[in-house]
């Protein structure tokens, strides 16, 4: 687009922004975890070629009404990007077209690892297979196949996510199976888990990019101090440290002024990095022996949180498929 | 489970509810340092200045400020 377009987009965008009624989406004030979204204009394709810029807090931001319009008038033309809480200088990963990892592509049959959503939300990750009386289910966080609570059971899941291109119904791979009900504290989970129809279902059960999932599921307390890694959506093959087990009380943001409360998290750092980013959320995390010890869940731009693995597979009387 | 690990995880719990819940504080867990388990505390930049005692039920506290996580 030319610079002069993209800047009466910008305008557009605010206006239609400032004019929306937040009441309606259940929202009563803006106030600190409200999430705020920014437009602004963005390099294109060439010198001469510009993008509209949006830049959300949180991926919930990208799901309010006004943001949708004007990203679906402009499709391929927006560059967007979430940018979590920014205090000073940090690492901004993008959430939707900006960067290219493989694992936003439409994939089948099904692999864990690759981009995956209730068919509300934007995009996350199809953390790995798991067995149950249903048969073999993929199971990721609740606010990614059961959209924070709010899901119906046998609701629609798409694969890749929506923001990554899926469609209702061309890309419906499997159905809502079960969540765990997330309160405002006391939770030790944000999981769900879905079915997957018999034409998508896995042939190739290992992580890509990290091999066949190992049996033995590690303790918090055995995992301090090891390094970890995943495959998610966003930033692809990541590695990094656990720092802390067993974490309490902690309070993780879900948009529109939500906050709930966790114990027993796993807390993984890289030095100077991010271990994942918006998008990634539903990855399995292992042990460098590929053994199961969390899924992903949460982030900030100093931490990665994982739910441990072994409550999740008693609470929905499942197992690994290895 | 190491014995050692339960001492500092029941102090962690103490610690915790000793706290309850404060618009600063962003969790208390288990963290290991040089090699010895420790009391982890994260907290908001805009915690107090001495909310975090160093130490509690004689095991070392380690302390970190950072943004509140949000879903991912």
């Amino acid at each position: 687009m030319r610079f002069d377009s993209v800047t009466n987009l910008v305008e557009e965008a605010l206006a239609e922004f400032a004019n929306w009624s937040f009441s309606s989406y259940g929202v009563q004030k803006l106030n600190r975890t409200t999430p705020m979204v920014a437009f602004g204009v963005a390099p294109g394709s060439d010198a001469n070629s510009f993008k509209l810029a949006v830049r959300s807090r949180t991926p919930f931001g990208l799901d309010l009404p006004p943001v949708q319009n004007i990203v679906s008038q402009v499709k391929s033309e927006a560059d967007i990007l979430v940018t979590g809480n920014i205090r000073g200088p940090r690492r901004v990963v993008g959430l939707g077209t900006a960067d290219k990892s493989e694992m936003k592509e439409r994939m089948r049959p099904l692999r864990a690892g690759y981009s995956v959503g209730h068919h509300r939300i934007t995009a996350g990750t199809l953390g790995v297979f798991v067995k149950g009386k249903e048969g073999i289910m993929m199971l990721s966080n609740n606010h990614v196949l059961a959209n924070s609570n709010t899901a119906k059971v046998g609701d629609a899941i798409l694969q890749p996510g929506r923001y990554d291109g899926g469609a209702d119904p061309k890309d419906i791979v499997g159905k809502l199976v079960a969540f765990k009900e997330m309160k405002e504290n006391g939770n030790i989970m944000d999981a769900a888990i879905a079915s997957i129809d018999k034409a998508y279902l896995p042939k190739d059960l290992s992580l890509p990019k990290i091999g066949k999932i190992g049996k033995k599921i590690i303790s918090p307390s055995d995992i301090l101090g090891k390094q970890v890694q995943k495959i998610g959506r966003t930033t692809d093959y990541t590695k990094g440290t656990v720092t802390a087990v067993n974490l309490r009380n902690v309070a993780v943001g879900y948009g529109e002024g939500k906050v709930f409360r966790f114990d027993q998290l796993i807390e993984v750092r890289i030095p100077g990095g991010s271990f994942s980013a918006g998008g990634d959320s539903g990855s399995f995390v292992v042990d460098m022996d590929r053994n199961p010890v969390g899924l992903l869940f949460a982030g900030s731009a100093q931490n990665t949180l994982l739910c441990a693995i072994e409550p999740i597979l008693k609470e929905f009387k499942v197992e690994i498929c290895a | 489970m190491d014995a050692q690990f339960k001492i500092v995880d029941d102090a962690a719990q103490a610690l915790n509810s000793f706290f309850g819940i404060k618009d600063w504080l962003l969790g208390v867990g288990v963290g290991k340092k040089n090699g010895v388990f420790c009391i982890e505390v994260r907290v908001t930049p805009t915690a107090p200045a001495n909310a975090v005692p160093d130490t509690y039920n004689g095991v070392s506290v380690n302390v970190m400020k950072q943004d509140m996580a949000v879903a991912q």
